[in-house]
């Protein structure tokens, strides 16, 4: 970085001392803009990897299951699907384009989304432990999931577990919302507020399944462990437009969240209105999460950890670190569900234990090696 | 109040007491699953008969309950057939949607049957010049396969 530039050695005789000073700065700006090119280098060249690696898994990814039927006639059979060609073999093609790649595209928009849900989380509340799950958002929707499967209410009637999950993961944070608004909106009061919903939906959840039957408790458990393979085209589309929606929103505000991340104060002097920027992006990262865990149920560890991996790589500055941890949380998901249909085959882990196995043992690594400064 | 790394205690016990509950809820739906095992989760074995190329023939026929998807109950079937001087062997996957049913976006629905005491559902589907007919009983169970092309005529039973 300093190779290219001259030093510079002082001799009075024949320029000012003020001439010095100012070609000394010159050289110090120049140094910190090659040092900013560098990063930037460095910060782009890790999320094209990821989006690399991200996609060679999930071709991969298609081509795991259970039932028989191999690489190639995966790719032949989607791209039938692509070219709209009526296949030969139709079973063949439902496994491949119908089942397998639903399942696959759930798995990168989740991870997506959730991610970068936590990332947003973590940022506009300086706290590295907040993710939709510590802020209510999962436990809300597990609540929904099990009135509809346990006493069959449905909050809209035919909409089923999905609508009454994406209803009560929004209340969680409907009602941070309001005890922010009547108290101030800063982070300790948020994130108590999410701690205190959690447990209470939690205790919900439980009290309803003592007296729920066999069959009802071990669907309602199945929902809890989270799963991306029951999704269709259908469901892909809504997560898509959701995520893709936020993930703009999100982008659009990560210079916000950086002067957030000065602290409030500053960013008030710096004239943002802190208060209804964050309440602005605890809606938009509500949705998207309450959208994804309606769909997949609850998938944990993705949104907390995977901002944390990207960070190491792209530093703080939310404009790399939202696109970073949403490839990072893509690739998690991705792998996560490899991991899960590969270790006792030709049955299924739940996803959400595969990616808590992961995720789990990797936060704890990146809280004992990593400093104060890695993440605030 | 803030739970920065430098204060490594709180993190660790969220993060385990997090880990804890996932390892616990998995648990409690393995022991769920085990103690009332769904009844979908089943393989069965058929008997084959029929003629081939105008001989007569034996065969078997399996199905194997393949999780790939928790919207759909998919099955994968693989079957042989032989004669004195032919043999002939395929597969086929029958995907049935929550109702209990054949999905309607792959096979034809032709009717029901009475056979015995049950009623059978009957479905239809053309894969390689080979036309199965699939009689459809309780619990997804493929009670009868009806296997007709040019040159065959075969019926595969469920073994009891």
């Amino acid at each position: 970085m300093t190779g290219i530039i001259p030093s510079i050695k002082h001799d009075d005789s024949k320029v000012s001392k003020e001439k010095y000073a100012e070609i000394e700065k010159k050289i110090e700006a120049v140094r910190f803009r090659e040092a900013y090119s560098s990063l930037k280098r460095h910060r782009v060249l890790f999320i094209v990897v990821a989006a690399v690696m991200m996609i060679l898994c999930g071709m991969y990814a298609i081509t795991i299951g259970s039932y028989t039927i191999t690489f190639s006639e995966v790719y032949e059979n989607l791209w039938y699907w692509i070219s709209g060609t009526t296949p030969p073999d139709i079973t063949k093609y439902h496994i491949a384009a119908e089942v397998r790649l639903p399942r696959v595209l759930t798995a990168l928009l989740a991870g997506v989304g959730l991610a970068i849900a936590g990332t947003t989380m973590q940022g506009m509340l300086k706290n590295p432990l907040a993710d939709p799950y510590t802020m209510g958002i999962s436990s809300g929707a597990g609540f929904g999931a099990a009135l509809a499967i346990i006493l069959g209410f449905e909050i809209i009637a035919g909409g089923g577990i999905v609508i009454n999950a994406f209803v009560f993961a929004v209340i969680p944070a409907a009602i941070i919302l309001m005890m922010s608004k009547l108290h101030t909106a800063s982070p300790t009061v948020m994130i108590l507020c999410g701690i205190g919903m959690m447990y209470l939906f939690d205790a919900l959840t439980q009290l309803f399944m003592i007296t729920a039957h066999p069959e009802d408790m071990s669907a309602v458990y199945q929902w809890m462990v989270g799963s991306i393979s029951g999704t269709d085209f259908n469901n892909v589309l809504v997560i898509l437009v959701i995520v893709l929606a936020g993930s703009i929103a999100l982008q659009a505000m990560s210079k916000q969240l950086n002067v957030m991340g000065l602290g409030d104060e500053s960013a008030k002097s710096l004239g943002i209105n802190v208060e209804n920027r964050r309440m602005l992006m605890m809606i938009v990262l509500t949705m998207m999460a309450a959208a994804i865990v309606s769909f997949t149920g609850i998938i944990g560890f993705v949104g907390l950890v995977s901002p944390h991996i990207a960070r190491v790589f792209v530093g703080t500055d939310n404009r790399y670190l939202i696109p970073a941890s949403a490839l990072v949380g893509a690739l998690l998901l991705i792998v996560a569900d490899i991991i899960s249909r590969v270790v006792i085959a030709p049955n299924i882990l739940p996803i959400g234990v595969v990616t808590s196995c992961i995720g789990g043992p990797l936060f704890l690594f990146l809280i004992l090696k990593a400093r104060r400064e890695a993440w605030a | 109040m803030e739970f920065g790394f430098g204060g490594k205690a709180m993190p660790l016990a969220l993060v385990l007491v997090m880990l804890v509950g996932s390892f616990a809820l998995f648990a409690i739906y393995e022991v769920v699953m085990i103690s009332n095992p769904d009844p979908h989760f089943h393989s069965h074995e058929y008997s084959i008969s029929g003629t081939f190329y105008g001989e007569e023939c034996e065969g078997i026929m399996t199905s194997e309950y393949k999780p790939e998807s928790t919207s759909e109950y998919i099955y994968e079937y693989k079957w042989t057939a032989r004669s004195e001087n032919h043999s002939y062997d395929d597969d086929f996957g029958v995907f049935f949607g929550r109702n209990e049913m054949p999905l309607e976006s792959i096979y034809d629905y032709i009717g029901e049957e009475a056979v015995g005491d049950k009623v059978l559902q009957i479905w239809s589907y053309s894969h390689e010049g080979i036309d199965y007919t699939l009689y459809v009983g309780e619990l997804c169970t493929i009670e009868m396969v009806g296997i007709t092309a040019d040159y065959m005529l075969l019926i595969a039973v469920l073994k009891k």
